[in-house]
């Protein structure tokens, strides 16, 4: 029982990562329409623009926040190169731009950084013993971080104007459009949003494990699977759906050999599409 | 159809290559002819000056101008000098090729000397045999053994199937008696374990868990856990740096305090930086191990010292092996006053042969050899025993990280 816990949390504190990184698929996807393959890209530039601040000596805090900041100011850029000029045409244009934005991202990390594994100087807590319970400090804390983040995301679509303003183009782009509000403005909020949520995904992935320009590419699967599990561009089927699978993927392990831990996400995923084809929180459109 | 133009083509490419291999012939014998001195013998390193292999190869190419200095100052092979050219191999097949193709046809050289990974030897190989030309690498590979190479290729570094039973070797020799395997779900990693697993229980350990698991995760906190659960005295981990700083990393966090053992190509220099050096300390590894002991790596060290003003470690194995390349092959070469061919590599058996008398430098083994005496050259990386297939009889080291750095802890020959 207390190993099934032990599980059980270790896949919640993973699962908050992983929710953070399908977040961001399902913004593009809700104002965009297109499954946006970047995401692994500017998690590898987040882990890297703070590493870029904390290897020359600024402190680990201040090197997150600046590498947030760098890392929406990239995804901004990419949005305004790439994704505005091709939004209006089909979505598989989309997609496949977003895989050569992504090839772009990572190998420019890699041509400055190399491709050898880099960490922060972080000096790791220990875990505390909770009645035999192992509660892991850095995975907590990142966890917490993370649901902060969600819960800043959840503020700003419901109870700002310009969360509305996204929500219309969401929802309705051309009658969003004929009231005046701008697509573009509200693309580069979302693409913010995006970066930001991204940059703080790829900096926990890094600080649990660590750097190289691979690292949000491997992090993406489960992320898509945590993303199209929720209901794809619906940002609480997201969050919902990366804790589930986190929690799933480490169950596993009780009874299968960990190797199969990636494909089980998959399984998690097809299994809850076939009993809800639009996803946990995702609407049924009547044609 | 593919095959018929082909043929056209041969004809017409080999009297290409002829009538170039006779132009440039012709032209060596013009500048050699200035009487004076024998004709230099031309020597090609092919290094991982960049690439994957970039954090040795530029070691590896200072390592072989110090041994190309040590012959030509003692007098160079049977009168004349090496002549060194060396070329980029970039750790990629492709270039390297090129870069082969020139030392062979252009500079012609004699051997083909400094190789490190494995997919570039087993590229340039072909040519070398085709050239009848030396080539000696410091590849794992085991495909590197079964090549029909005339005995032209001399493999410096023990093949990477020998891994698992040097791990195995290397726990009973620190007392650890029962262990957890670990495996990256990759063909190198499954089957470094069933290796380390069947020699181990052969030398008395018991493995009480295996854990394979899939490459490239951010958490693995539940295999972690599971392996640290066990109790046992160690855990071995077949694996690359990036998953073995993610474990680490989780287990130091925990409270345990078993000891984790991973291959040499993973506990690196990127390893100690990404996991930062207090946490990466007491991490074992398992290497080959250079021959601290023997005069030939103190006299390289000391000669290296001086030369570039920095010291190099005992897991610098491959810079170690690359010195040895250019001394067993002057010593070859003094020894059969030949420069190619199956007198050459007979050769290089011979002065490496456990059978003669132990020399450690170039100066003491060509006086041995003019003495009419049979050497054994025991080099700065291993004492040189090869096998008929051209690969060393291993000797490994465990290794441990203190204080960031990997030191070399236990060394020993693996029967």
């Amino acid at each position: 029982m207390i190993n099934m816990l032990q599980h059980a949390l270790d896949g919640l504190l993973e699962g908050g990562l992983i929710a953070l990184a399908a977040i961001g698929i399902s913004i593009v996807y809700a104002v965009q329409r297109f499954a946006n393959v970047a995401q692994a890209g500017l998690m590898s530039v987040g882990a890297y623009s703070a590493y870029l601040f904390a290897a020359v000596g600024v402190g680990l805090a201040i090197s997150v926040v600046l590498g947030i900041a760098m890392t929406a100011a990239v995804a901004v850029l990419v949005y305004l190169f790439a994704f505005r000029a091709l939004s209006r045409g089909p979505r598989v244009t989309l997609l496949i731009a977003s895989i050569g934005a992504d090839l772009i991202l990572r190998n420019l990390i890699s041509a400055f950084y190399g491709t050898d594994i880099r960490g922060y100087t972080l000096t790791l807590p220990k875990h505390i013993d909770l009645g035999g319970l192992q509660i892991d400090v850095l995975g907590v804390a990142l966890f917490t971080a993370s649901l902060l983040v969600m819960a800043l995301i959840w503020l700003i679509l419901t109870r700002t104007s310009v969360g509305r303003d996204m929500r219309a183009v969401a929802d309705l782009p051309d009658l969003a459009r004929l009231v005046g509000i701008s697509q573009t403005r509200v693309h580069v909020y979302a693409w913010t949003m995006v970066g930001s949520t991204a940059a703080v995904a790829g900096i926990a992935i890094a600080l649990k494990s660590s750097l190289t320009p691979d690292l949000g590419w491997h992090a993406l699967l489960a992320a898509f699977a945590a993303a199209i599990l929720g209901g794809l561009g619906n940002i609480r089927g997201a969050a919902l759906g990366g804790l589930l699978m986190g929690v799933a993927m480490a169950l596993s392990t009780i009874w299968l050999s960990p190797t199969y831990k990636p494909a089980l996400a998959f399984a998690v995923m097809t299994v809850a599409l076939l009993v809800r084809p639009y996803g946990l929180l995702g609407r049924s459109v009547r044609v | 159809m593919k095959n018929s133009a082909r043929t056209r083509v041969g004809p017409k490419l080999g009297a290409f290559v002829a009538a170039s291999a006779l132009v440039l012939t012709g032209c060596g014998s013009a500048t050699s002819g200035n009487g004076d001195k024998d004709a230099d013998i031309a020597i090609g390193a092919l290094v991982p000056l960049t690439g994957g292999g970039a954090e040795f190869g530029p070691r590896m190419e200072r390592a072989i101008r110090i041994a190309v200095d040590e012959v030509n100052s003692a007098g160079g092979v049977n009168g004349s000098d090496l002549k060194l050219y060396v070329e980029d191999g970039q750790t990629e097949p492709d270039a390297a090729v090129r870069g082969a193709q020139k030392l062979i046809n252009v500079n012609r050289v004699h051997a083909l000397v400094g190789t490190w990974s494995s997919a570039v030897t087993l590229a340039v190989a072909p040519l070398a045999i085709q050239a009848n030309v030396v080539q000696m690498n410091t590849s794992g590979a085991n495909a590197i053994t079964d090549l029909k190479d005339n005995n032209l290729v001399w493999r410096f570094q023990p093949p990477a199937r020998l891994t698992g039973s040097a791990v195995a070797n290397a726990a009973i020799r620190n007392n650890w008696k029962t262990a957890v395997a670990m495996a990256r779900n990759d063909p190198s990693g499954t089957s470094t374990v069933e290796s380390f697993k069947k020699d181990y229980e052969k030398l008395g350990g018991k493995v009480i868990k295996t854990i394979t698991y899939a490459p490239n995760q951010s958490s693995y906190s539940t295999e972690v856990r599971d392996a640290l659960a066990g109790g046992a005295d160690f855990v071995f981990n077949s694996t690359y740096a990036p998953e073995l700083a993610v474990m680490v990393k989780e287990a130091a966090a925990s409270s345990s305090d078993v000891p984790w053992l991973a291959p040499g190509w993973a506990v690196n220099k990127a390893f100690i930086g990404a996991v930062g050096g207090s946490t990466a300390d007491g991490t074992y590894a398992v290497d080959s191990a250079p021959n601290v002991e023997g005069q030939a790596y103190q006299t390289f060290q000391k000669n290296y010292q001086a030369k570039y003003d920095s010291d190099l470690d005992p897991s610098d194995t491959y810079v170690f092996s690359s010195y040895d390349m250019i001394v067993v092959l002057a010593l070859a070469m003094t020894d059969c006053s030949c420069q190619s061919g199956p007198k050459l590599t007979d050769s290089i058996a011979k002065v490496t042969s456990p059978s003669g008398t132990e020399v450690t430098s170039f100066a003491d083994g060509i006086k041995a050899l003019k003495a009419g005496q049979d050497i054994d050259y025991q080099g700065a990386s291993s004492n040189l025993d090869f096998d008929t297939n051209g690969d060393q009889v291993p000797s490994f080291g465990t290794y441990v990280v203190d204080s960031g750095k990997v030191t070399l802890k236990d060394s020993y020959q693996l029967k």
